[in-house]
């Protein structure tokens, strides 16, 4: 009997001996290729939201530009930073793919996050979802003037996703801007604040067009302004706040970067890649569905510019209201 | 003793000690406090929680403890070899451990016949990576046999 | 009416057999702790793109339906709650498979959950575009009194020391707190783990409260304690015990499913709440929570009644009524879909696939878990030695499964002791539950409130729903010692 054991033992720990032994000479023999392993692309998010299922629909056809299996590595955690911390200790290889949004962005202007502003480079941008301020339809305010004329009296109700995401900052950064006064009320998510705006909850929200488009469209609500620079081709009658002269831009914008240091032609492959799967159909029904479209996708060089804009602008908003050192 | 008094002793440090640390928390910035402070909610429950087990402990001056039955040296030999094996499933890998765990518990637990032991535990190691790392594409830490798996099952 | 006449939408062979393997899938899923319906639909998502949108959507709805149901097997059989919604069940359930009626349990569980599932889908079907509309009429002012009225029962859910259940919610509350606070960004209790920031997660501690806690009670128990009687284990039960529990059903339905439709709440509190008013009501309170049938057909037809009930507001206006549902809108969105009032007016086929998906699923899980009931309930006959490490396993790979995060797992353990210990001392694990799923809603709404009434508190007495919560608590709290007075008045007389 217990010889029995013992052999079965002994077997079991040559083949994981074996195993082993077997996966170390691979990496050494093809190391000098790019891809040499599976993409693996690192979350910050939970299973089935935004960020995870854009990442999804992101690798079925880079698999097969890639010609390489690619997986996602959800990493919660201090709004985005387990994310930067665990990429940070990954080596510099091309084959640890960050997902961002804003969040990381504002974590990093606040000085709190595990990678800076110039530890990473942009490899593509994935979605690019302006906020739109939405109000009731049966609510006085016509015009985004009317709004911020009310916001002066007394201060507007105003609704978004959690303290310190991009809902929360442009909300604060618009009253700013435009000289008046909002009380910001947190929710859970975008589907509670349209609830609580459709019931004469709230006063005004900044949401997603997406998050609200059916009770727009069931005269439920009424859109006053799009916090970008050019008007949606969603939306083209919607003034821009730019239009207005008020300087607040924010949008949900999700893209995948790599750590800086990384060669330059893994990141040209990983961008066509990217790029090449978010031209085929699967991912344009994709964004369609969510309300948005190709103008979403941009390139390595573009989206880098990007991300490095919005990290400046938020970091002067954010030290000018006091949320950062 | 008093009937209970122990649990509700535990309860009561630990409120406190619970209680002391919400002073620690951040200063709530002028632009985000509105209305309500972070630790109202926390405080409110602790002294729910102290006055209760005090109110608990005086209804209950009179009883005395039942014994209980003891706690078998068993459940501490599991509880002790569950830890052992999540401290080490992340250094060593799931896969290993799970392994290990079907390998060794039900020994632990009086079981002798140990070919059907080291069947089952096969055949648990093997359907746990199957079903979820196969199937479902769930990613584990597989420890030393990380690498082997990325490469050839994703 | 048309509803008949579109049920061909869905008999085509590969319609039919999608959705028999969704329900089967989302059965077996559902079962495994830590493993939900909405994990599994959100990894299968991607793959659904080359399916038929209308297949896609009612493959998901159907797995939605089988998983809530399935978390009802492993609640009753190794007191392992497969899903949060199960928990309730685990209560009784669990209670009759140690006494060896484990298939009456699995039965009860089976015929309730369809009961409960159908009546929700009747309801979706004829109600859904006006009852959606009370999402609307709930604001946080309104959920705040939900949740006080929820809290209203934390003393009464289970028949142990009221003082006891109070303190025990009371812990659950407290853990609720941990994580960063919604209105202020404050981190709170979290130690200095960054995965505590965005709260302790809910499948963890209730693993462990339930199955953890469980294998190290087992450990202790000696080995000859397990020679069980084997014969009654695989018994169905009886029609009389059916009828018996014909009230709570259609009570617990009714719950679930008006539950289900408020975005904010789901399975979980409907369960809970379905549970306590059986009790409440029952001839048998003192048998609550050691086995009685009641027990288990009041959670199990709530929460698949409130899985109905969710995709109210999902399908009639675009706002997920549960976790799960969210996912499903996810895959709307990837199939360039949209729910919302749009698809009531302009696609009446999609809706229709969707609802006869769920019905079909109802009934394959209906005929799936009588069938199944006597082969699961051997498992609570399978060797102790043999079944607890299994159930180890499960509790292992289910918490970290969720978010992939070794934190989940240490809190899985850490719950398992201190449900033990608490179990122990008479501390029941309902009023816990019951605690982590409403501390969040009530913190959060409060904030909320106050802000949206310009800090003054008195507004909630100007909002009807308010008050009609208010008063129900009242009642709930007060109505036996008010009951007492008038029966007292009447004998002095």
């Amino acid at each position: 009997m217990i010889k029995k054991i013992q052999s079965i033992f002994l077997c079991f720990a040559l083949v994981v001996t074996s195993l082993v032994g077997m996966g170390q000479v691979t990496t050494v023999a093809i190391a000098a290729d790019f891809p040499s392993k599976p993409i693996e692309v690192v979350t910050h998010a939970g299973l089935g939201g935004g960020t995870d299922t854009t990442a999804r629909m992101l690798l079925i056809r880079t698999r097969k530009n890639l010609k390489n299996n690619a997986y996602i590595t959800p990493k919660k955690g201090d709004s985005g930073n387990k994310a930067m911390a665990y990429v940070k200790s990954k080596p510099k290889d091309g084959h640890t793919v960050l997902a961002i949004t804003p969040t990381h962005l504002f974590r990093m202007a606040r000085g709190e996050a595990a990678l800076t502003i110039d530890d990473f480079v942009g490899v593509a941008r994935t979605t690019v979802d302006p906020i739109v301020i939405f109000v009731n339809a049966k609510s006085p305010y016509k015009t985004i003037e009317d709004l911020i004329k009310a916001g002066n009296k007394k201060p507007i109700k105003y609704g978004g996703t959690n303290v310190g995401s991009v809902d929360h900052i442009s909300g604060l950064i618009f009253a700013r801007e435009a000289k008046t006064k909002i009380a910001f009320v947190p929710f859970e998510g975008g589907g509670a604040i349209m609830t609580s705006l459709v019931g004469n909850q709230i006063e005004a929200a900044g949401l997603n067009l997406d998050e609200g488009k059916d009770q727009l469209d069931a005269g439920e609500l009424r859109v006053l302004a799009v916090m970008a620079d050019q008007r949606m081709a969603a939306l083209p009658d919607t003034p821009t706040l730019k239009e207005k002269g008020i300087n607040a831009s924010f949008a949900t914008v999700r893209g995948v970067v790599v750590l800086k240091g990384t060669p330059q032609s893994a990141i040209d492959k990983l961008e066509k890649g990217f790029l090449k799967a978010m031209k085929h159909p699967v991912y344009q029904n994709y964004l369609q569905g969510a309300g948005l479209d190709s103008s979403s996708v941009a390139g390595s060089k573009a989206w880098d510019t990007e991300i490095k804009s919005i990290y400046k602008e938020a970091r002067a908003a954010l030290v000018s209201l006091g949320l950062a050192k | 003793m008093i009937k209970d008094i122990k649990i509700l002793g535990v309860i009561i440090f630990i409120s406190l000690i619970l209680f002391g640390y919400t002073f620690t928390f951040d200063e709530v910035p002028e632009i985000l406090a509105q209305g309500m402070q972070p630790t109202m909610m926390p405080r409110l429950i602790f002294s729910l929680i102290i006055f209760l087990c005090f109110f608990q402990i005086y209804q209950n001056k009179s009883l005395k403890s039942e014994n209980k039955d003891i706690i078998k040296r068993n459940a501490f030999i599991t509880f002790g070899y569950t830890l052992f094996i999540v401290l080490i499933a992340d250094k060593l890998g799931f896969l290993i451990s799970v392994f290990l765990f079907t390998l060794i518990t039900p020994i632990l637990w009086q079981r002798k016949d140990y070919l059907k032991i080291t069947l089952y535990s096969l055949c648990m190691t093997i359907f746990v990576f199957v079903f979820f790392t196969l199937v479902l594409q769930l990613k584990f830490p597989q420890g030393i046999l990380e690498d082997f798996i990325i490469r050839n099952f994703y | 009416m048309d509803i008949f006449s579109n049920i061909s939408l869905i008999l085509d062979a590969k319609t039919l057999a999608l959705i028999l393997g969704s329900t089967i899938t989302g059965v077996l899923i559902g079962a495994l702790p830590g493993l939900s319906s909405g994990m599994a639909i959100a990894l299968l998502l991607p793959f659904t793109i080359y399916l038929e949108p209308s297949q896609a959507i009612a493959a998901m709805a159907a797995l939605y339906c089988g998983g809530t149901f399935g978390g009802s097997i492993t609640a009753i059989l190794i007191n392992a709650p497969g899903a949060p919604p199960a928990a309730a069940t685990a209560f009784d359930g669990f209670p009759m498979a140690q006494k060896g009626q484990a298939g009456k349990a699995l039965g009860m569980a089976a015929v309730s959950s369809v009961v409960g599932g159908v009546i929700s889908l009747m309801v979706l079907i004829t109600f859904a575009p006006t009852l959606a509309r009370i999402a609307y009429k709930f604001g946080p002012p309104e959920y705040f009194a939900l949740a006080i009225f929820g809290l209203s029962m934390l003393a009464s859910i289970s028949s142990k020391s009221p003082v006891k259940n109070l303190i025990g919610g009371l812990i659950g509350l407290f853990v609720a707190t941990i994580g960063v606070h919604l209105t202020t960004g404050i981190s709170r209790f979290t130690f200095g783990v960054d995965e505590l920031f965005e709260g302790i997660s809910f499948v963890p501690v209730l693993i462990g409260l339930f199955a953890m806690s469980e294998i190290l009670v087992q450990a202790s128990k000696s080995e000859l304690f397990l020679e069980r009687i084997k014969f009654s284990a695989i018994k169905l039960p009886s029609i009389n015990e059916f009828k018996s529990c014909g009230k709570s059903i259609l009570r617990s339905s009714g719950i679930g499913t008006f539950i289900g439709i408020l975005p904010a709440e789901g399975g979980t509190v409907s369960a809970m709440i379905g549970y306590n008013e059986a009790r409440r009501w029952s001839k048998n309170k003192e048998n609550f929570g050691k086995g009685e049938i009641e027990g288990v057909a009041a959670p199990e037809s709530a929460n698949n009644a409130a899985t109905g009930g969710a995709m109210i507001p999902t399908l009639a206006l675009g706002i997920p009524g549960s976790a799960t549902t969210a996912v499903i809108l996810g895959g709307f969105q990837i199939h360039g879909l949209r729910a919302g009032p749009y698809l009531f007016e302009q696609q009446p086929d999609l809706l229709y696939t969707i609802f006869y998906g769920m019905l079909l699923a109802n009934f394959i899980f209906l005929i799936f878990g009588l069938m199944g009931a006597k082969i699961f309930s051997r498992i609570s006959l399978i060797p102790r030695g043999y079944l607890w490490p299994s159930v180890f396993v499960f509790c292992l790979v289910g918490s970290y499964g969720l978010s992939q995060s070794m934190v989940d797992v240490y809190i899985m353990l850490i719950s398992g002791v201190m449900g033990f210990f608490l179990r122990r001392y008479g501390f029941s694990p309902a009023p816990i539950i019951m605690g982590i799923v409403l501390g969040e809603l009530v913190e959060n709404s409060l904030a909320q409130s106050i802000i949206i009434f310009d800090q003054n508190i008195f507004m909630f007495f100007t909002r009807p729903i308010c008050l009609l919560f208010f008063g129900l608590t009242f009642l709930s709290l007060f109505y036996r010692p008010i009951k007492n007075l008038i029966m007292k008045g009447k004998k002095d007389e």
